[in-house]
């Protein structure tokens, strides 16, 4: 198979080429189907690079020249925007499953303990595994806590109460214990990008308007932006609820951004769902 | 160029006597340079390639009395360098194509997901966990991961990226037919 390496191939996508080159490439393509493949593989990466943003800025203006002018560059661009919400929402549900913040003043969940302690005592190899499996999940815990976040992560406990982060357009709700009375429950709701000056937010529950936030402002992060929001504990008892974020331009007329779920749940939900 | 320029008889034989001296092998040259050119614009996709070859091969020959003694070596490679501007000029006649707005769009993007979901779950494990796994990751830990799963699947990078790919093109067209028949 002639040799045609990942690089050339971008620059092909992308137009950079010179057109000679191109026009080369362009035969050597259409006679070679694994090589025809190989370059529809690459056009994929381009495109969740492009819905990332992760895209030079001249990489990004040959992208929307080039490729997304294509026949089939808006159906690639959705699937793609698509598979990249789909993917930060699985991220988000598998920390969450290893790092769910503790609701204030729950006991802390004893394990099944009676007959791991039998065992303990009377099988050494089991114990030596047990403490083998302990070290292992110490290690990986303590890497998690130090590595790069990601862009959708675990709600962070600061001094003054939980906060939870949300990732944009998810169907299965986040899942936020009651507060207790008087504690206000902090939202950072994720972002790709930073666009407008101001954001406003609008919660629902079950279709009906309670309340909404104006003149918020977008926080960076290491990956990401996210738009905080604070809500009062007293609008918040168990239920599914829809935050939805507009950008406010220039021109005054909010523009929706994107929804994000969530679920309030009591502390005795939780409590039961842990112990399981 | 004047758009209307037309090229006479006399135009194309200043052409050709300037590609060759001998009659044959100008034609020859430029045949060559105008399939060239055909397969270049056709390479962006575009339907109209004879078209825009003929537009760049006029523009050279309109200039050729400014050109003739400036271009020296091969001079297919400035038949090129004008229909790059063309190809631009081209498609800066239509707008560049930005992201449509989502606004409004909120059903349609909760249906688009919840076929997303159920295309991913009708995918062997075995391919749910390779394609999740291979498009997961981004900066340095994208290539990394990557080399891991090629690793652990006992097949080379490139391969990787095919199967990869294969599983998603499958998962775009599920998705397709599922937003399609939830339309009807």
């Amino acid at each position: 198979m002639p040799n045609v390496d990942e690089q050339e191939m971008r620059s092909y996508l992308l137009g950079s080429l010179s057109p000679e080159r191109e026009a080369e490439l362009y035969v050597l393509f259409q006679g070679d189907a694994d090589l025809r493949e190989e370059l529809l593989a690459i056009e994929a990466e381009l495109f969740d690079d492009y819905v990332t943003g992760r895209l030079a800025a001249a990489d990004k203006e040959l992208f929307e020249t080039f490729v997304l002018t294509t026949e089939t560059g808006q159906e690639k661009l959705r699937f793609a925007e698509n598979f990249g919400n789909f993917q930060q929402v699985q991220n988000a549900e598998e920390v969450s499953t290893a790092y769910r913040a503790p609701a204030p003043n729950v006991p802390p969940v004893r394990s099944s303990s009676a007959s791991l302690a039998t065992k303990f005592y009377k099988n050494r190899a089991f114990t030596i595994l047990l403490i083998v499996l302990a070290a292992l999940l110490i290690t990986l815990a303590s890497w998690l806590s130090f590595r790069k976040p990601r862009a959708s992560t675990v709600a962070k406990l600061p001094p003054s109460g939980p906060v939870f982060q949300l990732a944009p357009g998810s169907l299965r709700p986040y899942d936020v214990v009651q507060p207790t009375k008087n504690e206000p429950v902090k939202l950072e709701l994720e972002l790709a990008k930073s666009d407008f000056k101001a954001y406003k937010t609008q919660l629902f529950r079950e279709d009906e308007a309670l309340e909404s936030r104006e003149e918020l402002k977008t926080e960076p992060r290491s990956t990401h932006y996210v738009v905080p929001v604070t809500i009062t504990a007293e609008i918040l008892t168990p239920g599914e609820y829809q935050l939805k974020l507009s950008g406010v331009p220039v021109s005054g007329q909010p523009e929706f951004i994107d929804s994000y779920s969530f679920r309030v749940t009591s502390e005795e939900v939780d409590r039961q769902r842990l112990a399981r | 160029m004047n758009k209307d320029w037309f090229m006479s008889e006399e135009a194309f034989e200043a052409l050709l006597d300037w590609l060759a001296s001998d009659r044959e092998q100008a034609g020859v040259k430029y045949e060559e340079i105008r399939s060239g050119l055909i397969k270049y614009f056709s390479s962006r996709g575009l339907s109209n390639a004879e078209d825009l070859a003929d537009e760049t091969i006029n523009r050279v020959a309109s200039r050729l009395s400014e050109i003739r003694d400036q271009v020296e070596g091969d001079k297919s490679r400035y038949f090129y360098g004008v229909a790059r501007l063309v190809l631009l000029e081209h498609f800066r006649r239509k707008p560049p194509q930005r992201p449509p707005d989502s606004d409004g769009d909120s059903a349609r993007v909760e249906i688009e997901h919840r076929c997303l979901e159920e295309c991913i779950a009708k995918l062997s494990e075995e391919n749910r966990k390779l394609v999740l796994g291979y498009y997961q990751a981004d900066g340095r830990e994208k290539i990394e991961q990557r080399r891991l799963l090629a690793e652990k699947l006992g097949i080379a990078p490139n391969a990787l990226r095919i199967r990869a790919y294969r599983i998603r093109a499958a998962l775009q067209k599920c998705v397709q037919r599922c937003v399609d028949h939830s339309d009807e």
